[in-house]
Protein backbone atom coordinates (compact mmCIF):
# COMPACT_ATOMS: atom_id res chain seq x y z
CA UNK A 1 0.00 0.00 0.00
CA UNK A 2 2.85 2.39 0.64
CA UNK A 3 4.69 1.69 -2.31
CA UNK A 4 1.06 2.35 -4.34
CA UNK A 5 0.86 5.52 -2.29
CA UNK A 6 4.97 6.67 -3.14
CA UNK A 7 4.12 5.44 -6.95
CA UNK A 8 0.84 7.86 -6.87
CA UNK A 9 2.99 10.70 -5.05
CA UNK A 10 6.23 10.68 -7.97
CA UNK A 11 3.06 9.98 -10.81
CA UNK A 12 1.73 13.43 -9.48
CA UNK A 13 4.18 15.41 -8.00
CA UNK A 14 7.01 14.37 -10.21
CA UNK A 15 5.46 15.06 -13.59
CA UNK A 16 3.52 18.29 -13.29
CA UNK A 17 5.10 19.74 -15.88
CA UNK A 18 4.67 17.17 -18.18
CA UNK A 19 1.23 17.59 -17.58
CA UNK A 20 1.09 21.28 -18.28
CA UNK A 21 3.00 20.13 -21.27
CA UNK A 22 0.37 17.75 -22.38
CA UNK A 23 -2.76 19.80 -21.76
CA UNK A 24 -0.90 22.80 -23.62
CA UNK A 25 -0.05 20.33 -26.55
CA UNK A 26 -3.82 19.31 -26.45
CA UNK A 27 -4.98 22.92 -26.46
CA UNK A 28 -3.27 24.17 -29.37
CA UNK A 29 -3.30 21.40 -31.32
CA UNK A 30 -7.52 21.34 -30.71
CA UNK A 31 -7.59 25.14 -31.47
CA UNK A 32 -5.58 24.93 -35.04
CA UNK A 33 -7.65 21.76 -36.30
CA UNK A 34 -11.01 23.74 -35.13
CA UNK A 35 -10.04 26.51 -36.99
CA UNK A 36 -8.39 25.28 -39.90
CA UNK A 37 -11.45 23.24 -40.24
CA UNK A 38 -14.02 26.45 -39.80
CA UNK A 39 -11.28 28.57 -42.54
CA UNK A 40 -11.45 25.60 -44.93
CA UNK A 41 -15.42 25.57 -44.98
CA UNK A 42 -15.63 29.17 -46.07
CA UNK A 43 -12.93 28.23 -48.70
CA UNK A 44 -15.39 25.91 -49.91
CA UNK A 45 -18.60 27.78 -49.44
CA UNK A 46 -16.99 30.96 -51.36
CA UNK A 47 -16.89 32.65 -48.40
CA UNK A 48 -13.51 34.12 -48.58
CA UNK A 49 -13.40 37.30 -51.39
CA UNK A 50 -9.22 36.62 -52.71
CA UNK A 51 -10.08 32.96 -52.91
CA UNK A 52 -13.35 32.95 -54.48
CA UNK A 53 -12.12 32.31 -57.84
CA UNK A 54 -10.68 28.82 -55.90
CA UNK A 55 -12.87 26.22 -56.09
CA UNK A 56 -12.32 22.98 -54.07
CA UNK A 57 -13.86 19.94 -54.43
CA UNK A 58 -14.99 17.66 -51.81
CA UNK A 59 -11.70 15.46 -52.49
CA UNK A 60 -8.88 18.37 -52.45
CA UNK A 61 -11.20 19.36 -49.28
CA UNK A 62 -10.90 16.13 -47.29
CA UNK A 63 -7.13 15.96 -48.36
CA UNK A 64 -6.44 19.21 -46.92
CA UNK A 65 -8.66 18.46 -43.57
CA UNK A 66 -6.08 15.21 -43.56
CA UNK A 67 -2.75 17.01 -43.97
CA UNK A 68 -3.48 19.17 -41.39
CA UNK A 69 -4.69 16.34 -39.00
CA UNK A 70 -0.89 14.19 -39.85
CA UNK A 71 0.55 17.43 -39.22
CA UNK A 72 -1.68 18.20 -35.75
CA UNK A 73 -1.13 14.37 -34.68
CA UNK A 74 2.36 14.52 -35.48
CA UNK A 75 2.35 17.71 -33.04
CA UNK A 76 0.76 15.53 -30.56
CA UNK A 77 2.69 12.46 -30.70
CA UNK A 78 5.85 14.03 -30.52
CA UNK A 79 5.14 15.77 -27.44
CA UNK A 80 3.74 12.84 -25.61
CA UNK A 81 6.98 10.46 -26.63
CA UNK A 82 8.84 13.60 -25.26
CA UNK A 83 6.62 13.42 -22.01
CA UNK A 84 7.05 9.78 -22.04
CA UNK A 85 10.52 9.76 -22.26
CA UNK A 86 11.70 12.50 -19.56
CA UNK A 87 10.52 9.46 -16.73
CA UNK A 88 13.03 6.96 -18.16
CA UNK A 89 15.47 7.99 -15.54
CA UNK A 90 13.18 7.58 -12.69
CA UNK A 91 12.35 3.81 -14.05
CA UNK A 92 16.42 3.00 -14.48
CA UNK A 93 17.34 4.58 -11.08
CA UNK A 94 13.81 2.04 -9.22
CA UNK A 95 15.39 -0.89 -11.65
CA UNK A 96 19.10 -0.40 -10.46
CA UNK A 97 17.17 -0.24 -6.77
CA UNK A 98 15.73 -3.74 -7.26
CA UNK A 99 12.57 -3.19 -8.91
CA UNK A 100 10.67 -5.93 -10.44
CA UNK A 101 9.57 -5.90 -14.34
CA UNK A 102 6.13 -5.82 -12.56
CA UNK A 103 6.96 -2.42 -10.32
CA UNK A 104 7.85 -0.90 -13.30
CA UNK A 105 4.93 -1.97 -14.88
CA UNK A 106 2.39 -0.98 -12.74
CA UNK A 107 4.02 2.58 -12.41
CA UNK A 108 4.41 3.05 -16.40
CA UNK A 109 0.56 2.06 -16.38
CA UNK A 110 -0.37 4.18 -13.89
CA UNK A 111 1.76 7.16 -14.82
CA UNK A 112 0.11 6.28 -18.65
CA UNK A 113 -3.24 6.37 -17.25
CA UNK A 114 -2.44 9.80 -15.26
CA UNK A 115 -0.98 11.54 -18.11
CA UNK A 116 -3.88 10.84 -20.27
CA UNK A 117 -6.81 11.20 -17.70
CA UNK A 118 -5.29 14.46 -16.71
CA UNK A 119 -4.10 15.82 -19.98
CA UNK A 120 -6.91 14.93 -22.54
CA UNK A 121 -10.18 15.74 -21.37
CA UNK A 122 -9.40 19.50 -19.76
CA UNK A 123 -7.05 19.91 -22.54
CA UNK A 124 -9.93 19.17 -25.23
CA UNK A 125 -12.22 21.31 -22.93
CA UNK A 126 -10.33 24.22 -23.00
CA UNK A 127 -9.27 23.89 -26.51
CA UNK A 128 -13.24 23.77 -27.55
CA UNK A 129 -13.90 26.88 -25.07
CA UNK A 130 -10.58 28.74 -26.59
CA UNK A 131 -11.22 28.18 -30.37
CA UNK A 132 -15.04 28.78 -30.22
CA UNK A 133 -14.06 32.16 -28.51
CA UNK A 134 -11.64 33.21 -31.46
CA UNK A 135 -14.50 31.70 -34.23
CA UNK A 136 -16.25 34.31 -32.30
CA UNK A 137 -13.76 37.10 -32.57
CA UNK A 138 -13.13 36.28 -36.36
CA UNK A 139 -16.85 36.52 -37.06
CA UNK A 140 -17.15 39.96 -35.46
CA UNK A 141 -13.79 40.83 -37.57
CA UNK A 142 -14.55 39.25 -40.85
CA UNK A 143 -18.11 38.76 -40.82
CA UNK A 144 -17.41 35.67 -42.17
CA UNK A 145 -19.64 32.18 -41.22
CA UNK A 146 -17.62 30.87 -38.51
CA UNK A 147 -19.18 28.52 -35.90
CA UNK A 148 -18.33 25.66 -34.61
CA UNK A 149 -19.67 22.34 -35.88
CA UNK A 150 -20.95 20.45 -33.28
CA UNK A 151 -19.78 16.39 -35.63
CA UNK A 152 -16.54 17.92 -36.20
CA UNK A 153 -16.01 18.68 -32.34
CA UNK A 154 -16.82 14.90 -31.96
CA UNK A 155 -14.70 13.66 -34.29
CA UNK A 156 -11.44 15.70 -33.20
CA UNK A 157 -12.38 14.94 -29.54
CA UNK A 158 -12.60 11.08 -30.93
CA UNK A 159 -9.34 11.70 -33.36
CA UNK A 160 -6.93 13.46 -30.39
CA UNK A 161 -8.11 11.03 -28.15
CA UNK A 162 -7.17 8.01 -30.38
CA UNK A 163 -3.69 9.33 -31.11
CA UNK A 164 -3.00 10.32 -27.82
CA UNK A 165 -3.52 7.28 -26.14
CA UNK A 166 -1.65 5.02 -29.25
CA UNK A 167 1.17 7.05 -28.55
CA UNK A 168 1.03 6.47 -24.84
CA UNK A 169 0.22 2.50 -25.16
CA UNK A 170 3.55 2.29 -27.76
CA UNK A 171 5.87 4.19 -25.57
CA UNK A 172 4.75 3.19 -22.47
CA UNK A 173 5.27 -0.76 -24.68
CA UNK A 174 8.80 -0.02 -25.48
CA UNK A 175 10.26 1.05 -22.66
CA UNK A 176 9.12 -1.85 -20.87
CA UNK A 177 10.73 -3.88 -23.42
CA UNK A 178 13.85 -2.22 -23.20
CA UNK A 179 13.90 -1.87 -19.60
CA UNK A 180 13.11 -5.81 -19.82
CA UNK A 181 16.28 -6.34 -21.98
CA UNK A 182 18.54 -4.30 -20.76
CA UNK A 183 20.47 -3.30 -17.80
CA UNK A 184 19.56 -0.29 -16.10
CA UNK A 185 23.38 1.88 -16.43
CA UNK A 186 23.09 0.75 -20.25
CA UNK A 187 19.61 2.58 -20.85
CA UNK A 188 20.74 5.47 -18.79
CA UNK A 189 23.89 5.74 -20.75
CA UNK A 190 21.96 5.90 -23.86
CA UNK B 1 36.04 -16.78 0.81
CA UNK B 2 36.28 -15.47 -2.50
CA UNK B 3 32.62 -13.49 -2.78
CA UNK B 4 32.76 -11.62 -6.52
CA UNK B 5 35.37 -12.78 -9.10
CA UNK B 6 36.05 -11.65 -12.69
CA UNK B 7 37.25 -13.90 -15.18
CA UNK B 8 38.83 -12.25 -18.54
CA UNK B 9 36.51 -9.55 -18.18
CA UNK B 10 35.88 -6.95 -21.38
CA UNK B 11 33.69 -4.23 -21.87
CA UNK B 12 33.68 -2.68 -25.67
CA UNK B 13 31.76 0.52 -26.60
CA UNK B 14 30.72 1.80 -29.97
CA UNK B 15 30.68 5.41 -30.28
CA UNK B 16 30.69 7.34 -33.61
CA UNK B 17 32.03 4.31 -35.49
CA UNK B 18 35.19 4.10 -33.01
CA UNK B 19 35.63 1.06 -31.02
CA UNK B 20 36.29 2.11 -27.17
CA UNK B 21 37.77 -0.42 -24.95
CA UNK B 22 36.81 0.11 -21.54
CA UNK B 23 37.64 -2.80 -19.91
CA UNK B 24 40.45 -5.46 -20.98
CA UNK B 25 40.83 -8.76 -19.45
CA UNK B 26 40.03 -7.86 -16.16
CA UNK B 27 40.50 -11.03 -13.52
CA UNK B 28 39.60 -9.92 -9.97
CA UNK B 29 39.54 -11.82 -6.64
CA UNK B 30 37.48 -10.25 -4.01
CA UNK B 31 36.89 -11.67 -1.13
CA UNK B 32 34.04 -11.53 1.72
CA UNK B 33 34.74 -8.97 3.92
CA UNK B 34 37.41 -7.41 2.03
CA UNK B 35 37.60 -3.59 1.21
CA UNK B 36 38.62 -3.41 -2.53
CA UNK B 37 39.92 0.42 -3.94
CA UNK B 38 39.63 0.95 -7.68
CA UNK B 39 42.01 3.97 -8.80
CA UNK B 40 43.38 4.86 -11.96
CA UNK B 41 43.26 7.84 -13.98
CA UNK B 42 40.33 9.98 -15.69
CA UNK B 43 38.90 7.55 -18.60
CA UNK B 44 40.40 4.46 -16.93
CA UNK B 45 37.75 2.61 -17.16
CA UNK B 46 37.00 2.67 -12.82
CA UNK B 47 33.19 3.17 -13.08
CA UNK B 48 32.55 0.64 -15.71
CA UNK B 49 34.11 -1.97 -14.18
CA UNK B 50 32.08 -1.08 -10.53
CA UNK B 51 29.21 -1.28 -13.02
CA UNK B 52 30.19 -4.52 -14.50
CA UNK B 53 30.66 -6.13 -11.04
CA UNK B 54 27.74 -4.69 -9.69
CA UNK B 55 25.42 -6.20 -12.27
CA UNK B 56 24.25 -2.69 -13.62
CA UNK B 57 25.73 -3.32 -17.30
CA UNK B 58 26.40 -6.22 -19.03
CA UNK B 59 29.97 -6.92 -20.12
CA UNK B 60 31.15 -7.29 -23.91
CA UNK B 61 32.96 -10.72 -22.89
CA UNK B 62 34.00 -12.54 -20.00
CA UNK B 63 32.11 -13.85 -17.00
CA UNK B 64 31.60 -12.20 -13.40
CA UNK B 65 30.82 -14.75 -10.60
CA UNK B 66 29.11 -13.91 -7.57
CA UNK B 67 29.11 -16.41 -4.80
CA UNK B 68 30.28 -19.00 -7.66
CA UNK B 69 27.53 -18.09 -9.63
CA UNK B 70 27.69 -16.50 -12.63
CA UNK B 71 26.16 -13.10 -12.61
CA UNK B 72 24.64 -12.55 -16.34
CA UNK B 73 23.63 -15.90 -17.38
CA UNK B 74 20.83 -15.77 -13.89
CA UNK B 75 17.51 -14.72 -15.18
CA UNK B 76 16.67 -11.15 -15.13
CA UNK B 77 14.35 -11.88 -12.07
CA UNK B 78 16.79 -13.22 -10.38
CA UNK B 79 19.42 -10.45 -10.99
CA UNK B 80 16.91 -7.93 -9.97
CA UNK B 81 16.65 -9.93 -6.76
CA UNK B 82 20.15 -10.02 -6.01
CA UNK B 83 19.90 -6.35 -6.73
CA UNK B 84 17.62 -5.82 -4.27
CA UNK B 85 18.77 -7.68 -1.46
CA UNK B 86 21.93 -8.49 -1.57
CA UNK B 87 23.97 -6.00 -3.69
CA UNK B 88 23.80 -1.77 -2.95
CA UNK B 89 24.76 0.56 -5.30
CA UNK B 90 25.96 4.00 -5.22
CA UNK B 91 26.40 5.40 -8.52
CA UNK B 92 28.64 9.23 -8.79
CA UNK B 93 25.69 10.67 -9.84
CA UNK B 94 22.29 11.88 -8.43
CA UNK B 95 20.84 9.01 -8.02
CA UNK B 96 17.30 10.50 -6.28
CA UNK B 97 13.36 10.42 -7.53
CA UNK B 98 12.25 14.19 -8.06
CA UNK B 99 9.00 13.16 -7.17
CA UNK B 100 9.57 11.69 -3.91
CA UNK B 101 11.10 13.24 -0.81
CA UNK B 102 14.24 11.99 0.78
CA UNK B 103 12.52 9.87 3.38
CA UNK B 104 10.55 8.00 0.76
CA UNK B 105 13.33 7.91 -1.27
CA UNK B 106 15.55 6.18 1.82
CA UNK B 107 12.91 3.49 2.37
CA UNK B 108 12.02 2.89 -1.23
CA UNK B 109 14.33 -0.38 -1.86
CA UNK B 110 12.65 -1.91 1.49
CA UNK B 111 9.04 -1.29 0.04
CA UNK B 112 10.01 -2.83 -3.10
CA UNK B 113 11.67 -6.06 -1.24
CA UNK B 114 8.54 -5.78 1.34
CA UNK B 115 10.84 -5.92 4.08
CA UNK B 116 11.00 -4.58 7.36
CA UNK B 117 11.61 -0.86 8.16
CA UNK B 118 14.67 -0.85 10.53
CA UNK B 119 13.78 2.60 12.16
CA UNK B 120 16.20 2.59 15.10
CA UNK B 121 19.14 1.49 12.12
CA UNK B 122 17.37 4.26 10.15
CA UNK B 123 18.08 7.21 12.71
CA UNK B 124 21.39 6.28 13.66
CA UNK B 125 22.32 6.44 9.80
CA UNK B 126 20.66 9.85 9.62
CA UNK B 127 21.61 11.28 12.18
CA UNK B 128 25.44 10.24 11.61
CA UNK B 129 25.41 11.49 8.71
CA UNK B 130 23.28 14.83 9.78
CA UNK B 131 20.19 14.70 7.14
CA UNK B 132 17.65 14.04 9.59
CA UNK B 133 16.46 17.80 9.55
CA UNK B 134 16.32 17.33 5.59
CA UNK B 135 14.17 13.96 5.43
CA UNK B 136 11.00 15.58 4.23
CA UNK B 137 12.20 17.72 1.67
CA UNK B 138 12.18 17.05 -1.88
CA UNK B 139 15.66 16.45 -3.71
CA UNK B 140 15.20 19.80 -5.78
CA UNK B 141 15.59 21.80 -2.67
CA UNK B 142 18.42 19.96 -0.94
CA UNK B 143 22.12 20.31 -1.70
CA UNK B 144 23.98 17.62 -3.58
CA UNK B 145 26.30 16.88 -0.57
CA UNK B 146 23.07 15.92 1.52
CA UNK B 147 21.43 13.99 -1.39
CA UNK B 148 24.63 12.06 -1.48
CA UNK B 149 24.40 10.68 1.70
CA UNK B 150 20.66 9.72 1.50
CA UNK B 151 22.35 7.66 -0.99
CA UNK B 152 24.43 6.02 1.71
CA UNK B 153 21.68 5.89 3.77
CA UNK B 154 19.43 4.13 1.29
CA UNK B 155 22.16 1.57 0.07
CA UNK B 156 23.07 0.70 3.89
CA UNK B 157 19.54 0.51 5.59
CA UNK B 158 19.17 -2.83 3.29
CA UNK B 159 22.73 -4.33 4.95
CA UNK B 160 23.35 -5.78 1.52
CA UNK B 161 26.17 -8.38 1.58
CA UNK B 162 28.60 -6.01 -0.56
CA UNK B 163 28.41 -2.45 -1.42
CA UNK B 164 29.44 -0.69 -4.59
CA UNK B 165 30.32 2.82 -3.83
CA UNK B 166 31.68 5.18 -6.81
CA UNK B 167 33.86 8.27 -5.63
CA UNK B 168 32.58 8.42 -2.08
CA UNK B 169 34.11 11.79 -1.65
CA UNK B 170 31.96 13.55 -4.76
CA UNK B 171 30.15 16.34 -3.46
CA UNK B 172 31.35 16.17 -0.13
CA UNK B 173 33.52 18.29 2.24
CA UNK B 174 35.87 17.13 3.80
CA UNK B 175 34.37 16.50 7.25
CA UNK B 176 31.00 14.85 5.69
CA UNK B 177 33.72 12.85 3.42
CA UNK B 178 35.07 11.53 6.28
CA UNK B 179 32.09 10.22 8.25
CA UNK B 180 30.91 8.37 5.08
CA UNK B 181 34.29 6.44 5.22
CA UNK B 182 33.90 5.66 8.88
CA UNK B 183 29.59 4.47 8.57
CA UNK B 184 31.14 2.64 5.74
CA UNK B 185 34.29 1.19 7.36
CA UNK B 186 32.45 0.07 10.62
CA UNK B 187 29.24 -1.45 8.93
CA UNK B 188 31.67 -3.63 6.65
CA UNK B 189 33.81 -4.76 10.13
CA UNK B 190 31.00 -4.97 12.54
CA UNK B 191 28.75 -6.78 9.72
CA UNK B 192 31.65 -8.57 8.10
CA UNK B 193 30.56 -7.81 4.63
CA UNK B 194 32.46 -5.95 1.81
CA UNK B 195 33.21 -3.12 0.26
CA UNK B 196 34.05 -1.80 -3.62
CA UNK B 197 34.85 1.26 -4.10
CA UNK B 198 36.07 4.02 -6.89
CA UNK B 199 38.36 5.91 -5.46
CA UNK B 200 41.63 8.19 -6.19
CA UNK B 201 41.74 9.46 -2.18
CA UNK B 202 45.09 8.38 -0.65
CA UNK B 203 43.20 8.88 2.68
CA UNK B 204 40.43 6.26 1.72
CA UNK B 205 43.15 4.10 -0.20
CA UNK B 206 44.98 3.44 3.39
CA UNK B 207 41.89 1.95 4.66
CA UNK B 208 41.45 -0.66 1.52
CA UNK B 209 42.80 -4.10 2.02
CA UNK B 210 43.08 -4.58 -1.56
CA UNK B 211 43.83 -1.97 -4.29
CA UNK B 212 43.22 -2.40 -7.86
CA UNK B 213 45.03 0.36 -10.22
CA UNK B 214 43.76 0.40 -13.98
CA UNK B 215 45.13 2.01 -16.78
CA UNK B 216 43.26 2.10 -20.16
CA UNK B 217 41.05 -0.18 -19.40
CA UNK B 218 43.70 -2.73 -17.90
CA UNK B 219 44.15 -4.09 -14.44
CA UNK B 220 47.92 -2.50 -14.20
CA UNK B 221 48.68 -3.02 -10.55
CA UNK B 222 47.00 -5.49 -7.90
CA UNK B 223 48.36 -5.84 -4.37
CA UNK B 224 46.23 -6.86 -1.17
CA UNK B 225 47.30 -5.07 1.59
CA UNK B 226 48.15 -7.53 4.75
CA UNK B 227 49.32 -5.53 7.82
CA UNK B 228 51.83 -3.16 7.00
CA UNK B 229 52.76 -5.05 4.45
CA UNK B 230 51.42 -5.04 0.58
CA UNK B 231 51.87 -7.99 -1.59
CA UNK B 232 51.29 -8.02 -5.83
CA UNK B 233 49.08 -10.27 -7.43
CA UNK B 234 49.85 -9.37 -10.48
Amino acid sequence: MRLLQNFIKLSLIGNIRNYIRGIISVIITTIALNLCNNIIINIRQGNLNMLTDVKIHNYKYSSIILSICILCGIFVIVQYQKIMKTNVKDYCILKSLGAAGFHIKKLIGLQAVLLFILTVPLGLSIGIILSNDLLKVFHNVTYLEFSNHIPVTIILIFFLSGVISSTICIYGFIITVDLNQKRSSQISLD
Amino acid sequence: MVILQTADLNKIYQQNQKTIYAIIDCNVNIKRGDFLAITGGKGSGKSTLLRLLGGLEYPSGGKVYYNHNDLYSMEEHELTSLCRKEISFVARENQMISGLNLYDNIILPSLLHRSNLNKEYLKELTDSLHITDVLHHYPKYIPNGKKRCAAFVRALLKQPEIIFVDEAEKDLDHQLGKDILDVLLNYINWYQKTLVMVTNDPEVTIFADHIIRLDMGKVEENRKIYGYQSTFIN
